[in-house]
């Protein structure tokens, strides 16, 4: 192997682990806005993020009772800033995530209730909790409104008979932003072409045909 | 395929193409504004889009091979229209024509496929949308508004689109 | 509570600043600091005069307290930036290289820690408009190419990217399903005909 070849691995391996949390956050919450339909729940992610959280809003009431009894100084009152400052920067990330994932919901409900009952990863505890909840609340609405005054064959929500199905599917062929991150090319294949995707190059290509590489983390939305 | 729910394919899909009667109807000439007569084969008549696209391809019995209706060419494609489009596309006055011009091409060339006619329009998408990027991104209003009027709805959304978020980002360089 | 929907696919340019915050920048602080545990990156003990490299958001409190200044990315300097504009000039069809979030960071630098810049800021926010100027209508010009399938645009930066983002996806999506109408017009006419055979 080349000299060059090795020390670029070995930058390449030198990324530090600590800041993972930040950029793993980050990236779900950027993947989750830009992608046409919802992504599995960053399990992991999410839990250590919150349990650094919480952690962290413990240590601050621990040091603020010690910081009374002694008498802060002016530098322990900049630590606490900046460490509320964080966990506040970390909160709104949290919170963003969450929100764009209750707007897919909101809009795509009885698609997804369908699809989690096969593939129980999509969601989160929480989650499924709230898509049953809010369907609940939608049909008993309509209920109340008017359906309950159509005569019965025409009360079906979830109707996928006649030319147009009722149940609203994400669109999973619309365009995309992406970006590889891999030194490898990737090579897509649409209709006659395809197009070769380099490391570092920005894209747009339709959420489909990259959907894989995604989840592999080779390509991501930017 | 589109939303169910989507009002903007609710509202093309009332819009009114001719089409031919194949066999005499009873009971149905207050279509034709004479109640209580029946309408007679080879009549021709103005239906909504989502009524024509079921009686085009139902058919009447189990015997013939015939549907209820034909569907003629309606006017947005007429030859007329189409050159408009070849020759000069920005000046094509769509509101007019059609308000929602693209929705009802894709759903009649979802119907009858016609390459030809996919490919005039997609550049002369192409051509508009890039006048409509100059127009949402001039801050200057005292330009010739003309054009703008003669977008349809899909157009005037984009347009809204990219003026927000030009202000966006104005107002943040701003700050 | 829910995002609303003109927020999905697309950042505001608020949002983009505060991903550039995250960035790494390099201070000079003026006092010493005991070491911070954060969450992320934690922050190693500062002593005076020692450069350290730290979140931008922390330097910019840091700096508000007036404990430390920041140093300049390397990129921030009025001749690297020229020459960037040369560079924009003399390549019509492609972008200079800049940092992914140059624009936020010019910026926040030049609002909040103008004194530790090492050219005159009214000469730096006037090369800045200059290369956003030309880089804006290199990629309006580069719209004219959108078509149904894909396109690349290497070399723009977070902020460009997301000021085009609504318009080239509205077209372009428009475009695929005026497209698709053509691939897919066989296989609706069977469904349609034997679905409405049904209703019958």
């Amino acid at each position: 192997m080349n000299i060059d070849d090795i020390l670029q691995e070995f930058e390449e391996s030198e990324t530090p682990v600590t800041s993972n949390i930040h950029n793993n956050l980050i990236t779900a919450m950027i993947n989750e806005r830009m992608s046409p339909e919802l992504l599995p729940f960053a399990q992991t992610t999410m839990t250590t993020a919150l349990t650094a959280i919480s952690n962290q809003q413990q240590y601050l009431i621990d040091s603020h009772e010690y910081g009374d009894s002694v008498g802060s100084t002016s530098e322990f009152k900049l630590n606490t800033m900046i460490i509320e400052t964080e966990i506040e920067r970390l909160c709104y990330l949290v919170r963003m995530y969450l929100r764009t994932r209750l707007s897919k919901l909101d809009k795509f409900t009885i698609y997804y209730i369908n699809e989690e009952q096969e593939d129980s990863k999509l969601l989160s505890a929480e989650e499924k909790e709230y898509i049953h909840k809010y369907a609940h609340l939608l049909t008993q609405l309509y209920n109340n409104c008017f359906l309950k005054k159509v005569p019965p064959s025409l009360t079906l929500l979830d109707d996928t008979s006649g030319g147009q199905s009722m149940i609203t599917t994400p669109d999973t062929n619309q365009h995309v932003f992406v970006k590889s991150v891999t030194s490898k090319p990737i090579t897509l294949f649409i209709d006659n072409d395809d197009i070769e995707l380099k490391r570092d190059g920005i894209y747009v290509v339709k959420y489909g045909l990259v959907k894989q590489y995604i989840e592999l983390g080779d390509v991501i939305l930017i | 395929m589109s939303n169910y729910y989507d009002l903007d394919d609710i509202l093309a899909d009332g819009e009114k193409v001719p089409c031919k009667f194949n066999i005499t109807v009873p009971g149905l000439g207050y279509l034709q504004g004479n109640p209580g007569k029946p309408i007679e084969k080879d009549t021709k008549i103005e239906l909504p889009f989502w009524l024509a696209e079921i009686l085009a391809v139902c058919i009447v019995s189990d015997e013939s091979q015939q549907s209820f209706i034909d569907m003629i060419d309606p006017e947005f494609i007429n030859s007329k229209v189409v050159n408009a489009i070849k020759s000069n596309p920005t000046s094509v006055d769509l509101h007019k024509l059609l308000p929602h011009y693209y929705k009802l091409i894709e759903k009649w060339c979802s119907m009858f496929s016609d390459e030809q006619l996919i490919d005039n329009v997609m550049n002369m998408l192409k051509e508009r949308s890039f006048e409509i990027n100059s127009f949402a991104n001039n801050v200057n209003k005292q330009v010739n508004s003309e054009f703008i009027y003669t977008l349809d709805e899909f157009e005037k959304k984009l347009f809204k689109q990219t003026s927000e978020s030009n202000k966006l980002m104005r107002n943040w360089l701003k700050e | 509570m829910v995002l609303p929907t003109t927020l999905q696919g697309n950042l505001m340019p608020a949002e983009i600043n505060f991903l550039a915050e995250n960035e790494t920048v390099t201070i000079l602080p003026r006092y010493s600091m005991k070491k911070i545990e954060l969450i992320g990156t934690p922050i190693p003990p500062l002593r005076a005069m020692r450069r350290e490299k730290v979140p931008l958001w922390v330097a910019l409190i840091l700096k508000s307290q007036d404990k430390c200044n920041i140093v300049p990315p390397k990129w921030l300097n009025l001749a690297y930036l020229k020459e960037k504009h040369e560079e924009e000039l003399r390549k019509p069809n492609q972008f200079s290289d800049l940092p992914w979030h140059w624009q936020e960071i010019a910026k926040i630098l030049l609002a909040r820690a103008q004194d530790d810049l090492s050219d005159p800021s009214h000469q730096l926010r006037s090369v800045i408009q200059d290369l956003r100027e030309i880089r804006l209508v290199k990629s309006r010009k580069g719209l004219k190419e959108l078509n149904e399938s894909n396109i690349s645009l290497n070399g723009l930066s977070l902020l460009e990217i997301n000021e085009l983002r609504p318009f080239v996806l509205g077209v372009m999506n428009k475009l695929r399903s005026l497209h698709e109408t053509t691939t897919t017009s066989k296989e609706v006419d069977e469904d349609m005909a034997e679905v409405s055979d049904d209703d019958y």
